[in-house]
């Protein structure tokens, strides 16, 4: 088992038990959308879980059904003893966009997190600096968002995600419109980055390798209806280089994912 | 890292100084041709006197112009003062009451399908030939666009953006502070600047229906006096007068507008 190292996962920290999503018919005539069948999960305390999934396959749904921006129509959803059935805000979460407000610079901009919760940017301002310290963005703390790269701007919605220090981090392809080679340097950042202190991590992908490289266990799901086709345990050493990425045993199960997508009818093979 | 960004520097380092000069030389060179056309086509001052005839003619009127251009002033400032409050009042009301935009909204859209130019005999038989009337016929002329595009600012929020503020436990008010209204703020300048320009026309439209001073007042007698340099030297003043206000506008929005958006800044591009 991937995560059998560590005493501390012995209890799930996110709890999904028969939790489906069905949006009703968007005009009259229109068939309701199934978007996640009821579905079973768990993740641990201190996990990496990664869910790659065709688009459509409701894997947004079910990252927004644990952040408590919807509502399941069955099941329920659990963070620790807690029953989400509000917008739960001990968690940080990354989205695709950047969202970050073009009138902040990068440290306000991280600083906002705690001014929306009314803390105050006094006492979190040291943690702010220190987090774009963490993502190498030390000297850009005064510069505005369109003065950033899409990658610098990428960190720091990650550090912002974090600065209320959330024992739950969702990330929603936070790296899915960088170029492909500052993808796999963030992947790879990111992997140091969140070895530091091993936080509970959901991280949603289309990228097959990226969900490999990054995650503990990587869930695959089908489209229409949203569904779990498999969950993997990955087996390799962290730290994971990303030369990793040819080793037989990763491209093992690359192509076991690949196999699900063929067999689902997701990838036409030939 | 291997990613990298351009540096302030860069896009502040430019031929600044030359580039304020820009606006200067072209309306240098426009006076230039004016001037120069008149003299060469001998167009008669009945139709269109050169420039230096209406700079005179101003000269040697100026405290008549003076005189007038404060109520004028007045008019404007005072219609533009309303028409701001309600304009953003209204915009807000409208972008979070589900009520409002239902029922006020329509009322509004239809009160600037009438010609608000033939209306304003009405408020002059309401409100009487003084301040009140001019300032209202003013304000409604300017308060639309202000109101649109504040409506527009304070919507045009990307649906992730929400949720992010959602799950940062942010309420309305928190969103509102944080998030729509300085999101919102460059729509609004935008509006604003289009609403002072529109409370200039609105001024003189009321002038132009009942008024014994202003510059519209002038520009009207000037006109049964077949005194052209007159209506021109109206039109001039009322120009500058227009155009310094709008600039005013303009300062006040890079106060509160930061420079990381400065292009929605940019009059030219303002789409409303």
């Amino acid at each position: 088992m991937a995560f059998m190292d560590s005493p501390v996962r012995t209890h799930a920290l996110v709890t999904l038990r028969q939790t489906g999503k069905i949006f009703p018919a968007r005009r009259a005539g229109a068939e309701r959308v199934e978007a996640l069948c009821p579905t079973d999960l768990n993740v641990a305390h201190g996990e990496f879980l990664t869910i790659v999934g065709p688009s459509g396959c409701g894997k947004s749904t079910l990252l927004s059904l644990i952040a408590g921006l919807l509502r399941p129509s069955s099941g329920e959803v659990r963070i620790g003893d807690t029953l989400v059935d509000d917008p739960y805000t001990n968690l940080g979460i990354v989205f695709q966009k950047d969202l970050l407000l073009p009138w902040r610079t990068a440290l306000d901009n991280v600083l906002i997190q705690a001014e929306v919760r009314g803390i105050g940017r006094k006492p979190l301002l040291g943690r702010a600096m220190e987090l774009l310290e963490l993502v190498g963005l030390q000297g850009f703390e005064n510069f505005y968002p369109h003065e950033l790269s899409g990658g610098m701007r990428s960190r720091v919605s990650i550090c912002r995600a974090l600065l209320h220090d959330p024992p739950l981090l969702l990330m929603d392809e936070p790296f899915a419109a960088l170029d492909a080679i500052t993808r796999d340097q963030l992947a790879l950042d990111f992997q140091t980055f969140w070895q530091r202190d091993r936080r509970t991590v959901v991280f949603i992908t289309h990228n097959i390798a990226e969900a490999v490289f990054l995650g503990d266990r990587v869930m695959v799901m089908t489209a229409r209806p949203g569904k779990i086709a498999e969950m993997i345990d990955i087996d390799l050493p962290r730290p994971r280089e990303l030369l990793v990425r040819d080793a037989p045993e990763f491209t093992r199960y690359t192509g076991r994912v690949r196999e699900l997508f063929m067999q689902h009818g997701i990838l036409k093979g030939r | 890292m291997s990613e990298t960004a351009p540096t302030p520097t860069e896009r502040a380092a430019g031929p600044g100084l030359l580039r304020h000069s820009y606006p200067i030389v072209a309306v240098v060179i426009t006076l230039a041709v004016w001037e120069a056309s008149v003299r060469l086509f001998k167009v008669p001052e009945l139709v269109l006197p050169a420039p230096s005839v209406v700079f005179e003619h101003i000269w040697t009127k100026r405290e008549l112009y003076i005189a007038f251009s404060q109520p004028t002033l007045i008019e404007i400032l005072a219609g533009f003062a309303v028409a701001a409050v309600a304009g953003i009042g209204l915009g807000i009301l409208v972008s979070f009451s589900d009520l409002a935009k239902r029922t006020a909204y329509p009322l509004l859209v239809s009160s600037q399908m009438v010609p608000k130019v033939a209306i304003a005999p009405v408020f002059i038989i309401w409100f009487g030939t003084g301040l009140q009337a001019k300032v209202l016929i003013s304000f409604l002329i300017a308060f639309f666009p202000i109101m649109v595009s504040t409506m527009v600012g304070l919507e045009a929020i990307e649906a992730d953006m929400v949720r992010l503020f959602r799950s940062m436990g942010a309420g309305a008010y928190r969103t509102f502070i944080k998030l729509r209204l300085p999101a919102a703020l460059p729509n609004i300048f935008a509006g604003l600047k289009i609403g002072m320009s529109l409370a200039v026309v609105g001024a003189v439209v009321a002038e132009f229906v009942a008024a014994d001073r202003g510059l519209g007042y002038y520009l009207l007698y000037a006109n049964g006096q077949l005194d052209t340099p007159g209506v021109f030297g109206a039109l001039l003043v009322l120009t500058v007068i227009g155009v310094v206000l709008y600039y005013m506008v303009e300062a006040v929005e890079r106060m509160f507008v930061p420079s990381a958006l400065s292009k929605d800044a940019d009059p030219a591009r303002a789409t409303m």
